[in-house]
Order: structure tokens, then C-alpha cells, then sequence
């Protein structure tokens, strides 16, 4: 009996701490010894810029862009009065084509070299998104279908890559096969020379992967054997190729029933292979957007179970299907009345798989387009998605030892809450970089003096609806006597241990580099 | 070992914390957040607009312990409106709202859309949620308070009454089949009239709104409080129809003998061998048209209203070939003898406009005519080639650019009372979009999706046809033009085979019928209009 007792507790204890220990709840009590409890009330309302977060607006470098883009959206109507566009948003999307991006071989629009108008407009919006604290994602595609000029490169063609035909209206255009060698040798290159530029994470969000497939979405593929044997060949290059090339900044995998397969949409038909695949990206380092969001028909039950599944695993970015400058009455279809509609049936399907992002997209009729019709038609809904959608970490309550010798242990508990329904994506590879840390600022200089990293504390872990307390013990070494501030963050680790995360808390709490200030403690 | 075994409960309720059971328990019990209102119901007052009308207090949840994140949320919503409620945070435990007397009326006429002096209710909700190791139901309260809004009297009534010294005693009115509409018919004094309405705690008075002379037109009205008084001025006694119309807000007062009420009209006399009922025209209420052989002799136009016939438009002087001429209406058996006289038998075309009250009969001699185009006819091979305008098709990407089939393309009728005017009336047109190459206001031309974009064809077999088109700017074979229309708005058009087939009415949805009149003066000139029916 008493050996069966002792077995009982044992396995009840190491349960209690392991399960405990960072879900929510309980916990101990603090060391012995002073303590100081603080409670820090949110700031729920502040656009927080924080990696692969937030509102993206959309742009492009074709004809369609206006020449006044940033001044349009700087002084932009909403029923909230003027607004500036760039402040309800984390990052502008631009999206082109292989062959604007390299009108020659080896020349690229990003440099100097290169002075086509595309050119100029990347420079005028790259340049437009860094004065207005923006990053930049990019997305491209080089199959020329419904494409009024040919999205891939002369060069490629001419140097012997195997090509098919298409029309779009009256314009004969022509696209690569993906399985030919020249083209993925030229395609190569070109990424690779593209990762030379943009695997920056200070200056880019994420890159939109693949594009491949009809409208770069890597669907109604074409192989130039005529079937599907090539598929997983090439999906494996052009995947290897990405994570190579970009491994500082997220690349995304677009989430669709028939990736890489030869059909564009077949009614509630899928092809399994296409999840296998999408997990297999992220196995890689990929994380998963989709697109179509309101639409009941092409955002259904396939893509629903696919976010549901992958949710906490990766982050998402989330795209709006209606266009309401096309689609005109479709939209009832749907059964929705009216656009606000619309954007609520968006807003809703984010919500659902906890997107991190959402968009703005762009129109060249820029006072009927999405962004005019979320600031006009769907308001209430733009900030809520910044108050209720983004990731908004903060601890409510932290409990601090006030006085401590040197060299003691000490405990501190601390509760995190996160009150946007997507998370922080700490988890995945190119942002294990960012750290939780708790810090012991210089009293007079407000830096830390020493840092603490508990290996448990892990922001991705952090979710809507579900507060997580952790019981910290630290050793107090390595630190002279005196009195310092306890300060905590997340920290990039890669760039010397800065403040990275933006904390969803007032900034009047926060020192200027970003350290949130709880109080003091004598070490004596 | 005893320290041991009182370990275990902790650490079983531990294990089972960890697994968020919800704790009935709790939940049961410790509904603890009361909200309480100032007043129950409230009268805002303009002039006391900073002043505060109304505070909400709400108390604080139940203490679970400092294991549980306690989020208060405040909500803020109308009981009849669909807009979105107020959402606040709470995180400083501020349990308190004050409202003035402007900021409840901009709440209620502005968020919540309600009208000027006008009861409703709005509700204040306070919901406390719990975050912790077990889930506890959210804990909320609800406190409701009626009020009126300030500013102008709705023109609104729940009941309405005729008075004045017109009628002497009031007279109460009913709603008929619309319910907007009251209307009574009856002898009326020389005096004044207006309306006695009551709506809600009010008792007000619907007057002109301008000087009380009455006017043969609906006369635009306005609610006064009853205080105020006002009415419309009856100068002579005699037989009136008179219609309040809420949804309008307008008066009409029409002496009985000048109603025209029509349901068909006919034209009869010794110049038909039968009756024949003259077809109402598509493009106007009011108008209608008969082209075909009468003979010398009478003519009048007997009127069928509720499948009776006591009346007929007859004229007032004597038959002017082409002119516009006035009628009036008289019996029917009387009617033979102040009839038209057809002078000589003949084709006529004869169109009556009961909005003017004229008639026009004309003649082959003076019979209008139809408009002559001249064009290559690419499609029959013939160039020049001359024809004349008799009937049109609507053609472009709204429907996929369909031609060369009269049956598949919407097409235009020609008017039976004005050759120069053709109709479309059907199922609402499509507005699909598609590729359009135009050109910016930058002058960069871009290809893109264009919505419901359209022209007008005089021959449906070709696309390359004498069309009429907007007056945007178009080059062909470089890029096109369009302009975006809205509903019951009349839009020039340029007629021609050259660029104005490239610039493009663009449908406003819902378009279910399309007018358009062509110049008679200038072939290359008409107007469009698209309207909803």
C-alpha cells in the first residue's frame, strides 16, 4: 500500500508540474521574501507593428498602380473622416511579374541598372512604405494565362525553355513549362539573386512563395509531359529553392485544394495530395496563406479544416476573394446584401482560422476598390481587427521579488494573456530568434544589466481566451549589489538582445528601447 | 507521510483544474454584476446639451481568486436598430459612464439612426468574463432606458384627423391600402383646412409648408405642434379629393371634376368601324399612341376606370392636323357631339399625353418621321447603305459582346408616339464586367475589368454598324472610352461608325429599361437614359 502511494504522488506531482506549469492557473506562491505584485492594464486599441501581424495593403508595378498611390492613401476617406491609410497597417504587398523584375537577363528592377517604369514604381513604393513604417512583402507569378504580355523573362524562352501558348482576348501569350531544366536553372537564379536583395527581415514581412500556376496561385498547372507526373519533382524544387534562398524572412505557401495539380477548381472536389504538400512546405519552414476569404464557394470546408489543423503551428495570412468592382451582384449568391456584408463575411472567416494578417487590397479605381470599401463600408471592422485579430501580448499580472540577496534564486510568477485571436508565431524557424527575457535595468541608465532567458516561456504558446502563468526561478548571479529595475521583453537575440515584440501594453510603461518596467529590487 | 496524503486532494483538483472542467459551482452562484441607470426613461433637451442626462454604474464581479484574468466588457445597443452595438473595454475598473443630453442624441440619431423627437429604447449591457484554470460563465447585467430624442417633430402620426373651418368638426381619417396614404373626398366650405395628427405624447398639426394658397400640385407639408396652428386656404366651396401622403409629406386638394382617373382608353366614333383601345406607350405614364386607318367622321376616346366607362376625353376646339390640341373630359353619352371631325379618310397616327392633356392626330402629311443612317454594312456586304431607324440593339461586355442574333441581343422598340424614341422594358439588363483597354486620367492606358459596359446598334447582324455610343473619349484600336450612368438621368450620345462605337455607357444596376431618343435634327446626336421600374 505505502509503495503504491508513493507511486501514485509521484506520478500525480511530475503531472501537476508539467501540466501546470505553463498552462493556466495555479502555480506557487512566489520565493520567500519581499514581493511586489504588478498589475498592468492593457493598451488594446494601438496598431502594434509586429512581425507577420497586422493589415497588409496591397499594391502592384503595372499600369494599373496610380502615380499618386501614397498621396491617395495618405488622406483617404472613411466614415471615420480622413484617414492615413498606413497607420492601420504593418506592411505593403507588392506584387509583379518575373519579367517586369528582370526585363533583361541578370538585370533586375530593384537596381540601378534597370530604369523601366516598373523600376521607378518599386523605388516610389519601397521608398513610400519605409517613410510610413511599413515593411514589404512581395508576391510575383511567371505564367502568363489571362495575362495581357508574357510574365516570364524573353530570355528564358531563348535560351531553349519548352513553352505553351495561351489567349487572352486577342493577345497570344506564352508561359514555361516548370518542369523543363532551363527554366528552373533561370528561375533559380533569379531567386536567388531576389534573396540577395530581400532576405532582410528589417526591410521584408514575408514573400509570398511558388509563383507558379494560373495567377502565380500554383494551381491549373501544365507539365510538359502532358500529365502530372512531373508534379511532386517540381513542387520539391521550387520548395527547396525557397527555404535556400530565403532563411531570415517567412516564406508563404498558398493553401489551395489543387496546388501544383493541372485543375483550377473542381465544385467541392479536392486532391489530398495538396495537403500532403502544403505540409510538406512547412516542414521546411514555410508558413500558409490563403486566399478567397468570404467566398462560401472557393473559402470552404477543405480550406477551413486545413487552417483548423494547422492552427498554432504556423501563421496565416489571410486574402479576401470578392472583388467588389467586378463581381458586381454575385455577391448575393453568397447571400450577402450589400459589401459591408462582404467584408464582414471576410472579417468572420479570419476570425475563424485565426488569421495574422488581413488585406487591403488594391484597385485601380482606387474610391471603389476593398481598401475604399473597409474604410467606408466596413470601418468598425478595420480597427477591430487591429484591437481583436492581431497578436496583443502583455502580462496583466507580475509578481516580483523587491529585495534579494546576491547569488539567491528567485521567483517570479508572471501571467500572459494575448487579446488578438492569431498568435506569435515564435515557433517557426526564421522568428525562433525572438526570446522571451526578463531583465535587471541599470537604475540610471535604464539598460539592462543583466539578462534572464527561461527556456519555457514561449510566446507562440500565448492564446486568445486562455492566460498562461509561469512560475520563474532565477538566480541572482553575475550582478553587483544595488538597486536595479526588473524590466521583461521579447527580445530579438539576433540583433543583440533588442526589444522586438511590441508589448500590447500603454507606452508611457515602457522604457524608449522597448523594455517593459515592472519595478525595483535591491540586490544586496 | 501524513504531509503527503493532505497533499493529494490539492493535487488531484490540480490535475483536474488543468483539464478547464467548468465549475458549475461557481457559475451557479456568483452572478454578482448589477448595472443600474439613472433614469428609466429620459427627454433630451437641446438646451441643456452639455448638461448630463444620464449614468450607468455597474458593480463589480464576483472575486475568483487571483488565478482568474477578469475582462469587463460595456455594450452599448438600440432595440430596434441593426447597427452595431458601442463596445468598450473596461481594464481600470471604471465602473461608470455619464452621458450627456448631445452625446445620447448623437448616439441615437447618428449610430444608431433614429429620427428627431422620437421614443425608443437603448440598452447598456456590462458583461464580465473569467479566465483561469476552470471555466466560469460569463457573469452580465442589463439595464434598459427609454428616450426621446429633441429636435424637429417627425412628420409621423399614429392618428390623423381633418380639420379646420373648412370642415367644422374633425373629421378622423384611415390609412387605405397604403398605409402612407389617407385620402377623403367630400364638400368642403370656403375656409381653413389642416390636419390634425397625434404621435406618441404629442399633438401636433400638419400645415403647409409655405402659404396655405392650394395649388392644383401636391403641396409639400410640414408638422407644427398644435399650438402653432396654419392651414391651407379653401376659397371656393365645392366637391375636393384631398390626399395626405406621409411618405411623400405632401398635400393635394383637387377639385373632384378635374380627377383623371384611367385604367384603358379607347378611340371610337363614327371614323372606326369598332372600338380600338389606344396602347400605352412604354416610355412615359401618361402617354399613349394609335397609328393605323380612319375614316372621315367623329372620333372621340371613351376612359374605363374600375371596369366602368362614364367619361371620355373629347377636344376643345376644333382638329388641327399635327398640332398639340387640349381635351377635356365629358360624359361618354355625350360625347359624339363635341368629338373630333376626321376631315378624310387616311392613315393617323394619334397620341394622347394625359399629363399635358392634349391630343395630336396627324396626317400622312404631317406625320413624323423616322431617322435615316447612312454606313458600310460590313455584314451584308453593301457600302454605302442607307436605312432607317425602326428598331435598336444594346450591345457590349455586359453581356458578353453577343451580336448577330436579333432574339439574343435586348433590343429597342421603336415608340409608336414619337418614331425617334426606342424602349428597352424587361428582365434588368446584366452588368457583367469584363477587359476594357482605357485609357487614365494620367493618359496610361491599362487594360481593366469594366462593369456593364454598353452601346446602341441600328442593325443587330454586326458590331461594325451606325451605333450610338457615349461621349467619353475613344480611339479605336487604341483604347476606349466610358461613362458611368446612374439611373433616371438623361446622358448625351454620339451616332456614327467611326470612334464613338469605342465609348461606352456604362449600366447602373438594376437597369431594367433604357430609353433612347434620337435627334431629329441631327442623326449623330440622341440621349440615353437607363432607368429601374
Amino acid at each position: 500500500m505505502q509503495r503504491f502511494l508513493k507511486y501514485a504522488i509521484a506520478v500525480l506531482v511530475a503531472g501537476a508540474f508539467i501540466s501546470c506549469d505553463k498552462e493556466p492557473s495555479g502555480g506557487d506562491a512566489p520565493a520567500s521574501g519581499a514581493t511586489e505584485t504588478v498589475k498592468i492594464t492593457p493598451d488594446r486599441t494601438r496598431n502594434l507593428k509586429n512581425p507577420f501581424s497586422g493589415w497588409f495593403l496591397y499594391s502592384g508595378v503595372g499600369d494599373g498602380l496610380a502615380s499618386n498611390f501614397w498621396e491617395t492613401y495618405d488622406s483617404f476617406p472613411s466614415t471615420n473622416g480622413t484617414v492615413k491609410v498606413s497607420d492601420y497597417c504593418t506592411t505593403l504587398l507588392i506584387r509583379f511579374k518575373w519579367s517586369q523584375a528582370e526585363p533583361e537577363e541578370g538585370k533586375y528592377f530593384w537596381t540601378d541598372e534597370v530604369d523601366t517604369k516598373e523600376a521607378r514604381r518599386l523605388k516610389y513604393l519601397i521608398d513610400g512604405a519605409k517613410e510610413r513604417g511599413l515593411k514589404i512583402a512581395f508576391g510575383f507569378s511567371l505564367d502568363s494565362r489571362d495575362q495581357h504580355f508574357n510574365c516570364t523573362p524573353e530570355y528564358v524562352k531563348d535560351k531553349g525553355c519548352k513553352t505553351f501558348t495561351s489567349t487572352t482576348g486577342s493577345t497570344t501569350v506564352w508561359s514555361p513549362y516548370p518542369d523543363d531544366p532551363v527554366f528552373q536553372e533561370c528561375y533559380s537564379k533569379f531567386i536567388h539573386a531576389f534573396a540577395q536583395e530581400f532576405n532582410d527581415p528589417d526591410l521584408v514581412q514575408c514573400i509570398e512563395g511558388f509563383g507558379m500556376g494560373k495567377w502565380g496561385e500554383y494551381h491549373s498547372c501544365k507539365y510538359s509531359t502532358g500529365d502530372m507526373t512531373p508534379r511532386q519533382d517540381v513542387f520539391d524544387f521550387v520548395c527547396d529553392l525557397f527555404a535556400r534562398e530565403f532563411t531570415k524572412v517567412p516564406v508563404v505557401a498558398n493553401c489551395h485544394r489543387w496546388l501544383g495539380s493541372g485543375t483550377e477548381w473542381d465544385g467541392t472536389k479536392y486532391d489530398p495530395q495538396s495537403e500532403t504538400m502544403v505540409r510538406r512546405a512547412i516542414s521546411k519552414g514555410f508558413v500558409a496563406g490563403s486566399a478567397a476569404l468570404g467566398m462560401h464557394t472557393y473559402f470552404s470546408t477543405w480550406e477551413k479544416g486545413m487552417f483548423t489543423s494547422l492552427m498554432y503551428q504556423v501563421p496565416y495570412t489571410a486574402e479576401g476573394g470578392w472583388v467588389r468592382t467586378s463581381h458586381g451582384g454575385s455577391i448575393k449568391g453568397d447571400g450577402y446584401a450589400d459589401w459591408s456584408e462582404v467584408r464582414k463575411g471576410e472579417y468572420d472567416d479570419a476570425k475563424t482560422i485565426h488569421a495574422n494578417t488581413m488585406d487591403f487590397r488594391y484597385s485601380s479605381s482606387v474610391n471603389e476598390g476593398e481598401t475604399w470599401s473597409w474604410f467606408n463600408e466596413a470601418y468598425d471592422l478595420v480597427e477591430k481587427f487591429i484591437q481583436e485579430g492581431i497578436y496583443r501580448l502583455y502580462p496583466d499580472r507580475v509578481v516580483i521579488p523587491s529585495s534579494a540577496s546576491k547569488g539567491a534564486t528567485v521567483s517570479i510568477k508572471h501571467r500572459w494573456v494575448n487579446l488578438g485571436w492569431s498568435y506569435c508565431p515564435t515557433n517557426v524557424p526564421v522568428y525562433s530568434k525572438y526570446k522571451f527575457a526578463f531583465a535587471l535595468l541599470n537604475i540610471n541608465t535604464g539598460l539592462p544589466a543583466r539578462l534572464f532567458f527561461p527556456d519555457d516561456v514561449k510566446p507562440s504558446d500565448w492564446h486568445n481566451g486562455t492566460p498562461v502563468e509561469y512560475n520563474t526561478s532565477i538566480i541572482l548571479d553575475k550582478v553587483a549589489a544595488g538597486e536595479y529595475t526588473w524590466a521583461l521583453a521579447i527580445v530579438d537575440t539576433s540583433k543583440g538582445n533588442v526589444p522586438a515584440i511590441d508589448l500590447s501594453v500603454k507606452t508611457s510603461s515602457l522604457t524608449k528601447e522597448g523594455w517593459l518596467k515592472l519595478g525595483k529590487i535591491t540586490i544586496k | 507521510m501524513k504531509a503527503i496524503i493532505k497533499t493529494l486532494p490539492l493535487l488531484l483538483l490540480a490535475a483536474v483544474g488543468c483539464q478547464q472542467k467548468i465549475d458549475n459551482e461557481k457559475s451557479r452562484h456568483q452572478f454578482d454584476v448589477e448595472i443600474t441607470a439613472s433614469e428609466e426613461s429620459i427627454v433630451l433637451d437641446e438646451a441643456k446639451a452639455d448638461q448630463v442626462a444620464l449614468t450607468i454604474n455597474w458593480t463589480k464581479a464576483a472575486d475568483h481568486g487571483d488565478d482568474y484574468l477578469v475582462t469587463y466588457e460595456y455594450y452599448i445597443d438600440h432595440s430596434t436598430s441593426t447597427a452595431d452595438a458601442v463596445h468598450e473595454y473596461e481594464d481600470d475598473e471604471n465602473f461608470t459612464r455619464s452621458y450627456t443630453h448631445k452625446q445620447l442624441q448623437t448616439l441615437l440619431t447618428g449610430r444608431f439612426g433614429q429620427k428627431t423627437s422620437t421614443w425608443s429604447t437603448l440598452r447598456f449591457k456590462v458583461s464580465a468574463s473569467f479566465s483561469g484554470p476552470a471555466v466560469i460563465i460569463p457573469d452580465e447585467a442589463i439595464v434598459s432606458v427609454r428616450v426621446k430624442t429633441y429636435g424637429a417633430k417627425q412628420f409621423a402620426a399614429d392618428e390623423v384627423y381633418l380639420g379646420g373651418t373648412a370642415v367644422g368638426e374633425n373629421i378622423k381619417l384611415t390609412a387605405g391600402s397604403n398605409p402612407d396614404v389617407f385620402q377623403w373626398q367630400g364638400s368642403l366650405k370656403a375656409g381653413s383646412l389642416y390636419f390634425p395628427v397625434v404621435y406618441g405624447d404629442e399633438n401636433n398639426v400638419i400645415v403647409p409648408d409655405g402659404d396655405g394658397t392650394v395649388t392644383k400640385d401636391a403641396m409639400p407639408a410640414t408638422v407644427v405642434d398644435s399650438q402653432v396652428g396654419g392651414g391651407w386656404t379653401i376659397v371656393n366651396a365645392d366637391s375636393y379629393r384631398v390626399t395626405l401622403n406621409f411618405a411623400t409629406k405632401t398635400v393635394t386638394i383637387i377639385p373632384t371634376a378635374d380627377i383623371l382617373e384611367v385604367d384603358k382608353i379607347y378611340l371610337a366614333g363614327s371614323s372606326l368601324a369598332e372600338e380600338v383601345e389606344i396602347e400605352a406607350c412604354l416610355e412615359r405614364r401618361g402617354l399613349y399612341a394609335f397609328k393605323g386607318e380612319l375614316k372621315a367622321g367623329t372620333l372621340y376616346m371613351p376612359i374605363e376606370y374600375n371596369e366602368a366607362r362614364t367619361l371620355a376625353f373629347v377636344p376643345t376646339g376644333e382638329f388641327q392636323d399635327g398640332v398639340a390640341s387640349a381635351i377635356t373630359q365629358t360624359t361618354l353619352s355625350g360625347a359624339s357631339a363635341k368629338a373630333w371631325n376626321i376631315p378624310a379618310d387616311g392613315t393617323y397616327r394619334v397620341v394622347l399625353d394625359t399629363d399635358a392633356k392634349t391630343v395630336t392626330i396627324y396626317s400622312s402629311a404631317t406625320d413624323l418621321k423616322n431617322i435615316s443612317v447612312t454606313y458600310n454594312n460590313t455584314a451584308d456586304g453593301i457600302n454605302p447603305y442607307t436605312q432607317d431607324v425602326t428598331a435598336m440593339w444594346i450591345y457590349g461586355g455586359f453581356n458578353g459582346w453577343i451580336y448577330g442574333s436579333a432574339e439574343k441581343m435586348p433590343e429597342l422598340k421603336q415608340s409608336l408616339a414619337d418614331p425617334t424614341v426606342f424602349v428597352y422594358s424587361g428582365d434588368a439588363l446584366r452588368t457583367d464586367s469584363n477587359d476594357l483597354k482605357v485609357k487614365e486620367e494620367d493618359g496610361t492606358i491599362v487594360t481593366k475589368k469594366i462593369v456593364g459596359y454598353c452601346n446602341f446598334l441600328v442593325y443587330y447582324k454586326a458590331n461594325n454598324v451606325w451605333a450610338y455610343g457615349s461621349t467619353a473619349s475613344a480611339v479605336r484600336n487604341s483604347y476606349n472610352g466610358y461613362v458611368s450612368c446612374a439611373l433616371d438621368t438623361d446622358y448625351s450620345a454620339v451616332g456614327g461608325q467611326a470612334n464613338n462605337r469605342y465609348a461606352y455607357f456604362l449600366i447602373p444596376e438594376g437597369t431594367n429599361c433604357v430609353i433612347v431618343k434620337l435627334s431629329s435634327e441631327s442623326n449623330t446626336a440622341a440621349s440615353v437614359r437607363f432607368e429601374s421600374r
